[in-house]
């Protein structure tokens, strides 16, 4: 972190008026200082029989200070973790280390390190043995094994949990055995509404266990004054943890209000209430408006069907747009440095999103660089970050692009079976892309124009021109009534569009009893 | 709270804690010292001041109360050893046009002093929040996102209100001539 006064000066071209230290420069000075007026303590066992194993702890302290990295190594640790190979200088700022610690005669609970978005929680944890039966007892499972069964046992008597196995050896063997992964880091879930999960990685400390732990809290939460509690579920909450969450990654938040087409197709309204963008989510809320027809999205809330109304974009500086599926959204839940996850949670809390609104909230797979983020948009309007006024979306192409269209498959031979390599209809499927379509009959070919780029395709041939250069489809084109069938692979390839299959029952029930009936495609725009 | 975990640690005698202090209030003791010790201060006496901040803060440490910033302590703390070393140094007899450290002569730091004196007074002469924005990130080392929350900035707002504040005093140092336009002092 440099000093603000000489960016500025150097900014400006001014000579400076003090010279700008070095932060490590004045740790070590301090820490030789330190280590000349104060050597580590060594402490004495406290029981008779059971040797105190501090020493080896303060001396890994004491060397991980002298090297004067700890610190930075806990940041770098977190954010390789979880956003790997990704840019995270703007996350740096906001990773917490240092933080609590709880300490019994036989254990040490450190919180490493912590990020807070707003809406999901990032953190390393280390527990520590403190005694030599303590340390025996982690490493080996068997604390734990044993301590996971009596939070298992109460999790089933206070809240009905009924996945009870058959007998206590069926949950503490394989944990024993290293068979049976288990969330041994939680806590109280039941104040969000999201879900986390814990993973354990290789220990940072000598004698001590450390878990990487993920909570998603469901909505975007931002700024509180309580502290988040965590505490492993053999141990108990006496030893929890508390990590601040009222430092969260700074938003870039708008206060629209301002009433959208949620799907234009449909004519669906909404009051776009609130929208908040972090390096890692966008969180917008949306508000009803007007009668949302029933069945249209009101029953079977399967996300796909939802998809429409949480289609919004984000434009980056270069004017090129950033959609959920570009930004890593798939329709799993995340993990660990790996996926991203849009959900929808209705105002009211409601199992089957009636309520008056709608939470929509994207996490990101990495992390978004948000000076490069102009504007988001969503429902025909743009919104500028730096909270000026929206305009409409002027593109009629863009704004019909959004959303989602059916990709008819080829029926061909005799029978009209359905060979699902092929996208027919090139015209229709250009219109559905707002591209630009055109087609020379007598050569049988169609150039389409979309997103810049000029494709050229010729009916029997496998080799397509993108602004000229040859690119060999793995099967040919081929004429489909007036216009032309290309393979689903160039949708994929060239247009970067997410195809969803679609099935209905066959008529003769063979394999699944389904046959598939075409796609969903879903823009990616980037 | 994070500052009272810090806090907490340093008490319990966690030195990771001092470190991560040291990191956070460098620049800012840096900032607080230099304007005691006068224009230009060795690097060496600048150092051992701000250190000597920190080991003050480590064994008073179990005096500290929790739910209060070291911030405070710590300025008061470099102001008070920087102006102690100040009385210490042996008095100067002839100053050399150019100090064998490599720090600017009486001439050149007299040219110095009038541009940073100009600097500070376009910087006060901003409108608000413009004006505790610069006061606070530049001056005062506050991180952004404390400042621009203290103003009720959002980042990204704050961030361009010192690009443009920067281009503004760029434009008023410079003049039309693209070199400094130092004004006159007596």
């Amino acid at each position: 972190m440099s000093n603000h006064m000489h960016e500025l000066w150097g900014d400006l071209d001014l000579p400076p008026l003090y010279p700008q230290l070095d932060p490590e420069s004045v740790r070590a000075r301090v820490e030789q200082s330190l280590d000349a007026e104060q050597p580590a303590p060594v402490s004495a066992p406290k029981k008779p029989g059971r040797r105190r194993i501090r020493l080896a702890v303060l001396a890994a302290a004491v060397l991980a200070l002298t090297a004067g990295t700890a610190l930075a190594a806990h940041r770098a640790q977190l954010l390789e973790l979880f956003f790997p190979d990704s840019d995270t200088s703007a996350l740096e700022p906001y990773v917490q280390t240092a933080l609590d610690v709880r300490e019994t005669e036989d254990w040490r609970v450190t919180v490493n390190s912590a990020l807070y978005d707003g809406q999901s929680l990032y953190a390393v944890v280390t527990l520590q043995g403190l005694t030599q039966e303590a340390e025996e007892g982690l490493l080996s499972n068997e604390i734990v094994a044993e301590g996971y069964w009596d939070y298992y046992l109460d999790l089933h008597q206070t809240r009905g949990n009924t996945i009870l196995p058959p007998d206590r050896e069926g949950v503490v063997q394989p944990i024993l055995a290293g068979e049976m992964p288990v969330d041994l880091l939680v806590c109280d879930i039941d104040a969000y509404a999201g879900w986390y999960q814990s993973r354990e990685l290789e220990s940072s400390v000598p004698g001590g266990r450390t878990w990487a732990f993920q909570l998603y809290m469901g909505d975007y939460l931002g700024a509180r004054s309580e502290p988040f509690e965590l505490w492993f579920s053999f141990l108990g909450s006496q030893l929890s943890v508390q990590i601040p969450l009222n430092r969260p990654v700074e938003p870039i938040s708008l206060t629209p209000a301002l009433t959208v087409e949620a799907d234009w197709r449909l004519g669906l309204e909404g009051t776009l209430t609130d929208v908040s963008l972090t390096p890692l989510s966008c969180t917008f809320t949306l508000e009803r408006q007007g009668d949302w027809v029933q069945g249209e999205y009101l029953t079977n809330m399967e996300p796909m069907d939802t998809k429409e109304v949480q289609l919004f974009a984000l434009r980056r500086s270069d004017g090129t747009l950033l959609t959920p599926w570009a930004l890593g959204s798939t329709d799993t839940v995340s993990t660990l440095a790996d996926g991203s996850y849009v959900g929808l949670r209705d105002l009211a809390g409601r199992e089957d999103l009636s309520g008056t609104g709608l939470i929509v909230s994207c996490t990101f797979d990495a992390p978004l660089d948000l000076e490069d983020v102009t504007s988001f948009l969503y429902g025909g309007w743009e919104f500028p970050l730096d909270g000026s006024a929206p305009v409409p979306v002027e593109d009629p192409a863009l704004k019909e692009a959004f959303f989602p269209f059916d990709v008819h498959p080829l029926r061909s031979g005799p029978d009209r079976g359905i060979d699902p390599g092929y996208a027919s209809n090139l015209e229709e499927l250009c219109e559905n892309l707002g591209a630009g379509y055109r087609y020379d009959r007598p050569a049988r070919a169609a150039t389409v124009t979309w997103q810049g780029r000029t494709v050229v395709l010729t009916a029997d041939s496998s080799t397509a021109l993108v602004d000229g250069e040859p690119l060999e489809l793995d099967r040919p084109v081929v004429k489909d009534g007036l216009s032309l069938a290309v393979p689903v692979d160039l949708l994929t390839r060239i247009w970067d569009l997410e195809l969803e299959p679609r099935f209905q029952p066959a008529e003769q029930a063979e394999g699944t009893g389904e046959v598939l009936s075409g796609y969903t495609a879903y823009p990616a725009w980037s | 709270m994070d500052e009272q975990a810090l806090i907490r640690r340093l008490k319990a005698d966690d030195r990771q804690a001092l470190a991560e202090l040291i990191d956070r209030y460098t620049h800012y003791l840096t900032a607080v010292a230099a304007r005691a010790m006068g224009p230009c201060p060795a690097r060496e006496d600048l150092e051992e001041v701000v250190s000597d901040a920190f080991l003050a803060l480590w064994r008073a440490r179990a005096q500290l109360e929790e739910d209060r910033s070291p911030r405070p302590w710590l300025a008061v703390t470099a102001r008070n050893l920087a102006y102690d070393r100040l009385r210490s140094s042996r008095p100067t007899q002839e100053i050399p046009p150019q100090l064998p450290d490599g720090r600017p002569g009486p001439e050149e730091l007299a040219q110095r002093q009038a541009l940073h004196s100009q600097l500070r007074r376009l910087v006060e002469e901003m409108e608000e929040p413009d004006r505790s924005l610069f006061l606070g990130y530049y001056y005062e080392e506050e991180p952004l996102y404390r400042a621009a929350s203290r103003l009720g900035l959002n980042l990204s707002t704050a961030k361009t209100r010192l690009a443009r504040g920067r281009k503004r005093l760029r434009q008023a140092m410079t003049g039309k001539g693209g070199e400094f336009d130092v004004e006159p002092h007596a």
